[in-house]
């Protein structure tokens, strides 16, 4: 009988105790023959223990026998909902269950040793041997039936397990860190390969970061997101878009993501959003479209950016899963390796893909720098485009600017063969929209520049280009008014000169206070900011930071008020932009402009003496450029004084240097600041 | 290759000033006095085609046209080590060789008379240029050559291209020394009758206030025409500065003219720089910051005209535009333009908007400096009508006494009568009148009745 018990303790129940259900052997008519109620009351305990047991090693073995490979990816969760879905962190932890189960084995093998040779030991003995793991099964049963109720699959059920660590309790604690550590081998498996290599073996999609299988729509033109779909959606490298564009699209950039709910609780987000980069940032690394080719053993080879330390960094990360985890410790281990990677995708940045070169012909082109090569152009373009058909304008266009660029820098610079212009369609269909309106310019972003330059960003450069061509193409109509005023020295009515001269000064000081105050001094920060740092998330803060205020204090976009960063470490980050409908500076602007081009039309064409139906538009242009004028001056100062914004009163006091304009407005008290 | 510009360099004076511009623009691009491009300068990104342009064999040649009537200066110029510079063809000089004796009208009328062999010089200059935009003048206005020529080809220029912008550099003559040309004011003011007329911008180089500074800001005493001419040429450069090292604005004469020039005859500019060294003296250089350099160019000892003050007159500003090079951080102009305007250190036009613009610009990368920041004012004030003044007056008194008209009678344009004398008094008086109306509030309506 006592052996009987032993098999039942050892999950091999004989002829005696056959069922498995804790009620129905009680019950069994034997039993409650022969047995005394006290001696029954031991059995019982006996067998509740070994019932647990038997509960335990049920679990772990359906566990074991399911085939992880045969994992579908497909199977939702509704199908499998009574069983847990299989998966490599479930099995260690069987594997750890296991392993702490081996002392009961043992135990029990011990004991039937010690009947064998003291055949009068009691039950109360085998019950006093095997009492000691009441606490642990029903653990281990608790963790079990976390399993199953709260469907735990993946990484997340280490944060689960931790918390029985903490348990204070030893019985508890010591088994409770070897199923760990067992599951612990799996889960820095991971983490290893995705920090180290940028791999993601994860066939049961149990890991917190995922791969979408495509490429990130973050770094995509629109026109890619196009062809993208019709693509297949494993090609991530750079895809040909010679046909269409002589400036060629960046590679694409895999989409990984976090998967919150499978983060385990004991991972802050931070580090988890930090993990997520930096394999993203070593799977950019190794996809580097450039092969570099070694002269010494002629060999091609993928650039290392682990500097060979690569195995340091694995062992240094792997080592963790032999240890408690300590997120301190962790997070130290994961900030290590990000300091690793993050100051060698800077010094890329920076040495090899001359991240300085590239924003000095961002400002060269985007901002244009070039004042030379743009007002060359606009002054040729502007005849050629006059009588040609929309379709063959950009042709014409782009033919126009690279020759104007040639003339102008030779052989010495040839930075203007990386830059297309672009007619986007108009959004609103229109039959007179002039094309200079929406003019832009692309870009041949080289690797791995195309992180910083993203769509998005170039889009907001966009914006910016297509405002300060504006300004530009207007400022030099202007200047060909003055300059057809000038020819012969004649008299011309007063009455247009000085609104020529007023407009004039307005669009000269818009066009410095953009160009100087705004553009140059953003660009100098955002230079010497990038040559102090040394990390390439301070390279995507400080860039995303500097298009936020380029564009801001541009008026071409409003910044939001509240645009703390949430996270340090992410790949992709959207300067907090938007375009308001009703931008009042920028709308009044826009105003002034259209009526200086107004300006420019009629007068083009009047002669010394004018007519009276030209004084009379005359008048009217007049008014219409003083009311806007004033509106412009109002808004500005009112602006300032709600959200003091140092830019609005730079160019208040550009345009009213002289107060000639503030001087006719009462309201505007502009001498106090 | 666009917006070039053809240097034309008349008489003594304005051989000499042109050879030292273009002494300083070679060494600014790093083209050596053969014209051949210096090792070091072959990766610029300069704009020497503004001023150059490129013969076949890679030579940089001046788009200069140099035009004497006596051989004297342009033979230095061709036994100098920049002999070779030059287009050879470009170089004209009248075949009696006898000058034109100190006498505007001996000069103008050469000036006609060999109208076409200057102009086939120029046109063919004119044809070699992508898309000129204008021409560059350097003369004297009180000699016979400079004055007397280069008024006519002012006259032919303006007619001849009507579209294409005339900028001189135009030497005044200095008071403050008795000159050995009795007629000078006679030829200043029929030269400044053109000017008015005829030039769209005039740099006005006042020997009388290069002289002063030249005593006063670098202590030379007796300063030599090389230190004068030094200064000269370091205005005309800088103030080309923008045009060949181009950057977002003001690369064109017509974008760096017309916010200075507001009015059509109102295009007589006056021009400072700072700070001021001598090649020797280096002592000088003190703490150069933007501000400083702002506001040392408001001030008049700074000046390179020498304007008398009127109390009576409320003279002004009418535009400025400050070329700053060097280390200059952006937001430190603003401050800067801020500082000025609060404590209203320049007095501007109470008729119209006006400002102080500012041109950061680069500057040869082969040129070294003593000072972190160097600025060149480009000013419009209506205080450079004293200047006319002063010049109408001294033609007063000779005119008053009839001194040394006979000179004038002998040719052909003073023939008859001295109307033309008349005329230009009127036309320069018309000018000082316009400057001072200028000065007033009611501007706008000057002219109308």
């Amino acid at each position: 009988m006592i052996h009987e018990a032993l098999f039942y303790l050892w999950n091999c129940p004989g002829d005696l105790f056959k069922t498995n259900k804790k009620d129905d052997w009680i019950n069994s008519v034997s039993i409650q023959d022969f047995l005394h109620p006290a001696e029954r009351e031991l059995l019982q305990r006996i067998m509740t223990i070994a019932l647990n047991y038997h509960e335990i090693e049920d679990f772990r073995k359906t566990v074991e026998n399911q085939h992880i490979f045969a994992y579908d990816n497909h199977i939702t969760d509704d199908n499998v909902s009574n069983e847990i879905k299989p998966g490599l962190y479930v099995k260690a932890f069987c594997n750890g269950v296991d392993t702490v189960l081996e002392s009961y084995r043992n135990e029990i093998v011990n004991l039937e040793d010690v009947i064998l040779k003291n055949p009068q030991l009691s039950l109360t003995f085998v019950l006093s041997s095997v009492e000691k793991y009441v606490t642990l099964f029903k653990t281990l049963k608790q963790m079990i039936q976390l399993i199953k109720s709260e469907k735990i699959h993946g990484c997340p059920l280490i944060g689960k397990l931790q918390s029985y660590i903490d348990s204070g309790i030893d019985a508890i604690t010591e088994p409770t860190l070897k199923i760990i550590l067992s599951v612990n081998t799996v889960f820095y498996k991971h983490l290893c390969n995705w920090i180290v290599y940028g791999d993601l073996i994860d066939n049961c999609n149990e890991f917190f970061i995922c791969d979408a299988n495509c490429a990130d729509e973050n770094f995509l033109y629109p026109d890619q997101l196009k062809e993208s779909d019709g693509l297949k959606k494993d090609s991530y490298f750079d895809i040909d878009f010679s046909k269409k564009h002589k400036v060629k699209r960046p590679c694409e950039v895999r989409k990984f993501y976090l998967k919150k709910d499978m983060v385990p609780i004991n991972i802050s987000m931070e580090t988890a959003e930090t993990i997520l980069f930096l394999g993203q940032i070593v799977w950019i690394i190794r996809n580097d479209p450039k092969t570099y080719f070694d002269d010494k053993f002629q060999l091609k080879f993928k650039r290392d950016m682990w500097d060979g330390t690569d195995v340091e960094y694995y062992r240094k990360l792997q080592s963790l899963e032999n240890v408690p985890f300590n997120s301190n410790v962790f997070d130290k281990t994961i900030e290590e390796c990000r300091l690793k990677l993050t100051k060698y995708l800077w010094k890329i940045m920076i040495d090899e893909a001359k991240l300085l070169d590239h924003l000095q012909l961002i400002r060269d082109y985007y901002a244009l720098g070039r004042g030379e090569l743009f007002q060359q152009f606009i002054v040729l373009a502007e005849d050629h485009i006059k009588d040609i058909t929309n379709e063959h304008i950009l042709t014409n266009l782009n033919f126009i600017f690279s020759e104007t660029a040639r003339k102008l820098y030779t052989e010495n610079d040839k930075s203007y063969l990386s830059f297309e212009l672009t007619l986007p369609k108009p959004l609103v269909k229109s039959n007179n929209s002039s094309p200079w309106s929406r003019l832009e310019i692309n870009f041949n972003v080289s690797w791995p520049l195309h992180i910083l330059f993203h769509p998005t960003a170039m889009g907001f450069y966009n914006k910016l280009f297509c405002f300060l061509l504006k300004v530009k193409k207007t400022h030099i109509d202007l200047h060909k008014i003055w300059l057809f005023h000038m020819e012969g020295k004649h008299k011309i009515d007063p009455a247009v000169w000085t609104l020529r001269n007023n407009l004039m000064y307005i669009v000269n000081n818009l066009q410095y206070y953009l160009q100087v105050d705004v553009i140059e001094a953003r660009f100098a920060i955002l230079k010497s900011a990038i040559q102090d740092a040394n990390e390439f998330e301070d390279i995507i803060r400080l860039h995303s930071e500097f298009l936020k205020n380029l564009l801001h204090e541009t008026f071409v976009m409003t910044a939001y008020k509240d645009s703390e960063l949430k996270c340090k470490h992410t790949l992709y980050q959207v300067p907090a932009l938007k375009q308001e409908k009703n931008s009042m500076v920028y709308e009044t602007i826009l105003q002034i402009l259209s009526v200086c081009d107004k300006f420019c039309s009629l007068v083009k064409n009047w002669q010394s003496d004018l007519t009276e139906v030209d004084l009379q538009k005359l008048s009217k242009l007049k008014t219409e450029s003083e009311s806007l004028i004033e509106m412009l001056l109002h808004v500005l100062y009112s602006l300032h004084q709600k959200s003091s914004g140092q830019h609005l009163l730079q160019l208040l006091h550009h345009i009213d240097y002289n107060r000639w304009f503030s001087k006719n407005i009462v309201n505007l008290n502009l001498t106090v600041s | 290759m666009p917006c070039e510009m053809i240097t034309l360099q008349l008489g003594q004076c304005g051989n000499q000033i042109g050879f030292e511009f273009w002494k300083r623009l070679c060494a600014e691009h790093g083209i050596n006095p053969e014209g051949i491009l210096e090792d070091f300068a072959t990766e610029g990104i300069d704009r020497k085609d503004v001023f150059f342009y490129q013969a076949d064999d890679e030579h940089y040649i001046p788009r200069a046209v140099l035009l004497d009537l006596e051989p004297r200066v342009i033979n230095t110029i061709m036994n100098s080590r920049y002999s070779k510079l030059y287009n050879q063809e470009n170089v004209f000089l009248s075949k009696n060789g006898g000058g034109a004796g100190n006498n505007w009208a001996c000069g103008y009328s050469q000036g006609e008379k060999l109208n076409e062999e200057i102009f086939d010089i120029i046109d063919r200059e004119a044809d070699g240029s992508d898309s000129l935009e204008g021409f560059v003048l350097c003369h004297s206005i009180a000699g016979g050559t400079g004055s007397g020529m280069g008024s006519n080809i002012l006259e032919k220029l303006s007619d001849r291209f009507p579209k294409k912008l005339v900028q001189t550099y135009s030497v005044f003559p200095n008071q403050d020394e008795i000159s050995d040309v009795v007629v000078q004011p006679y030829n200043s003011l029929l030269t400044l009758k053109r000017l008015t007329d005829s030039a769209d911008s005039v740099v006005v180089l006042d020997n009388t206030a290069l002289n002063r500074i030249a005593a006063d800001r670098l202590h030379i005493q007796n300063p030599t025409f090389t230190q004068i001419n030094s200064l000269v040429s370091t205005i005309m450069s800088v103030s080309t500065t923008t045009l060949r090292y181009p950057s977002y604005m003001n690369n064109d004469l017509m974008g760096l003219l017309a916010p200075l020039i507001p009015t059509p005859r109102l295009h007589f500019l006056m021009t400072g720089y700072t700070p001021l060294s001598t090649d020797t003296d280096e002592v000088s250089v003190r703490k150069t910051t933007v501000l400083d350099v702002m506001r040392r160019l408001l001030q008049p000892k700074n000046m390179m005209v020498s304007t008398t003050q009127d109390r009576n007159s409320q003279h002004c500003f009418i535009s400025i535009l400050n070329i700053i090079q060097g280390e200059v951080d952006p937001t430190q102009v603003h401050k800067s333009l801020q500082r000025i305007r609060e404590r209203k250190l320049a007095q501007f036009i109470p008729w119209g908007p006006a400002s102080i613009q500012v041109a950061l610009s680069r500057k040869s990368p082969y040129i070294q400096t003593a000072h972190r920041v160097s600025g060149l004012m480009l000013a419009n004030h209506t205080n450079i009508s004293s200047l006319f003044d002063r010049a109408l007056q001294q033609y007063d008194k000779l005119r008053k006494r009839e001194a040394f008209l006979e000179q004038f009678r002998k040719e052909e344009m003073f023939k008859d009568n001295l109307a033309e004398l008349d005329v230009s008094r009127e036309v320069v008086q018309d000018l000082v009148n316009e400057y001072v109306a200028a000065t007033r509030e009611d501007y706008c309506t000057y002219g109308l009745t």
